[in-house]
């Protein structure tokens, strides 16, 4: 049997096509069938085949076969041990395997194969007589991918050795692409902690401005739509921002970075804040589809006259504690989401934010976990758990963190962005 | 989500009950396609036997909204009720879509 006859053994398998819809959707550049064809001739050719067998005849006979069938990488082992010691050093691509050897027998190979990760996945076709079904059963319980028939019949031992060696290419190439994608992603995910302050940023505002600053940032996916900011206004004055765009995942995330270079090239003016945030409204209604938008709520802390003054977009209400407040209140946060329409208009809210206070804001994960319907976490608990009367003891934040993640029945559906500013005491 | 959709004179209506979620995307598309294709002058959306939406739901009937607009058909809704008023509320959706008694 030539190589044209492979060909068309695995051809019949389905195989060449299945191989170059793997490598299409991993972004190769094979969109060619013919080309794919060849690729794969040329990838057979390679594949490095090892045979097992204590009988010098039979290893000839299978070299003769195996040549025939276009294979060239052989390499030959005349027991198990030398069979082991051999798929060590050589790493090959798929293994024949003879059952009955001096010294370690076929099965052994195979269960040694197997205990080991490393060679999970390595095809093995164990060469039998065996006609039971008892027999077949043990023989894939100690490992074995699959069987040749003996007396070896060459089109059965090609079809059999291509249809495996396929497998593992497909194989091969699935968890490649999964190991880019995978760092891909992880390289997309610093990026999004880096849009986010820094530690480095945050212990250098709570200096300056002696405000304590505390954050929780998760998302469901690898990636996500939320994201959070403070930044340096001026000298009396530090901003701050919760931005939670529809969805989650990849499209979510790639609104957030939109929305960082939105607002990197602004120049917030804490005296026209109206105006900035229906600016940056406008420019992202221009940006995003139809039916994408975010919610959110941002402003500032004025330390020289002790308030807040923000602005809404339909995120979900602040929470304040101050001495006016000791109990705390829900804040004002209606208004249309961000991005939704060309022409939304804002409204400025102002709260006195004297020392003592906290503020504390949060997407709508926390209340809306697992469904809308039954929040786990509504108002009265979250009341609860930022005003003492579920741990007095504990950090506020720790304790409504702590205690969102007792009741929250995990992995969240969403985004979850938690942060707490807050203005130390007079002593 | 479950729709149901009724053409009367010269409006469609389209009564959704259950959630407007992320999930319901595709099933919403093929309605609105069909209230679209009726040729009516106007659509009404009855969320009265709606129990919740979320961010995607609110993204569904601005797109909706957008579409409608579009062919020159005059989208409103109806009737919200519970946890979907106060969303609808919350984000000001009467201001960009009427909702209709």
């Amino acid at each position: 049997m030539h190589l044209e006859a492979s060909k068309n053994a695995l051809a019949r398998y389905g195989c060449v096509r299945t191989m170059n819809f793997i490598q299409s959707q991993a972004g190769s550049p094979v969109e060619d069938p013919v080309r794919a064809a060849a690729d794969l001739d040329a990838v057979m050719r390679d594949s490095r085949i090892l045979v097992v067998d204590d009988q010098k005849m039979v290893r000839e006979l299978l070299k003769i076969y195996l040549t025939n069938g276009g294979y060239e990488n052989l390499l030959f082992a005349g027991d198990g041990d030398e069979a082991l010691d051999m798929i060590a050093a050589e790493d090959p691509d798929l293994v024949v395997l003879d059952l009955q050897m001096p010294r370690m027998n076929g099965l052994d190979v195979c269960k040694a194969l197997r205990a080991d990760p490393k060679y999970e996945l390595l095809p093995v076709l164990v060469q039998t007589a065996a006609d039971s079904a008892k027999d077949r059963a043990e023989i894939f319980q100690s490992g074995a991918t699959d069987m040749v028939g003996k007396p070896i019949n060459d089109a059965e031992l090609l079809a059999r050795v291509g249809i495996h060696l396929q497998n593992r290419h497909m194989l091969n190439q699935l968890s490649l692409y999964r190991e880019k994608m995978e760092r891909d992603l992880q390289q997309a995910r610093d990026m999004q902690h880096q849009i986010m302050p820094g530690a480095r940023a945050l212990s250098g505002l709570q200096e300056q401005y002696d405000i304590e600053i505390k954050s929780h940032f998760q998302t469901c996916d690898e990636l996500g739509g939320d994201m959070w900011n403070v930044w340096p206004v001026d000298e009396a004055r530090m901003g701050f921002s919760i931005i939670d765009f529809t969805g989650h995942g990849v499209v979510a995330s790639l609104n957030t970075f939109r929305f960082q270079s939105l607002v990197a090239t602004s120049t917030f003016d804490p005296e026209r804040q109206i105006e900035y945030v229906e600016t940056i409204n406008r420019k992202l209604h221009r940006m995003l589809p139809s039916g994408q938008f975010a919610t959110a709520i941002g402003g500032y802390i004025d330390l020289s006259s002790d308030v807040i003054r923000y602005t809404a977009a339909a995120g979900p209400k602040p929470f304040l504690i101050s001495p006016a407040y000791p109990d705390g209140a829900f804040l004002k946060s209606a208004g249309r989401p961000l991005g939704m329409t060309g022409d939304s208009s804002y409204e400025e809210y102002e709260e006195a934010f004297p020392p003592g206070s906290s503020l504390f804001l949060y997407s709508d994960a926390l209340t809306e976990t697992p469904d809308m319907i039954n929040p786990i976490y509504d108002d009265d608990r979250m009341r609860a758990a930022l005003t003492g009367k579920i741990d007095p003891s504990g950090h506020p934040f720790d304790v409504i963190l702590a205690d969102f993640f007792d009741q929250a029945r995990e992995p969240l559906n969403d985004d979850l962005t938690m942060i707490m500013l807050t203005r130390p005491g007079k002593s | 989500m479950a729709n149901e959709m009724n053409v009367h004179g010269d409006h469609v209506e389209i009564t959704l009950s259950g959630e407007l979620t992320f999930s319901s995307y595709k099933e919403f598309q093929e309605v609105m396609k069909s209230a679209t294709d009726a040729g009516k002058k106007s659509c009404i959306i009855d969320l009265s036997a709606l129990s919740s939406i979320d961010s995607a739901g609110i993204g569904m009937l601005l797109f909706a909204n957008d579409e409608t607009k579009q062919t020159n058909i005059d989208l409103s809704l109806r009737g919200p009720q519970g946890p979907v008023k106060t969303v609808l509320e919350h984000t000001k959706i009467n201001e960009v879509i009427p909702i209709v008694a």
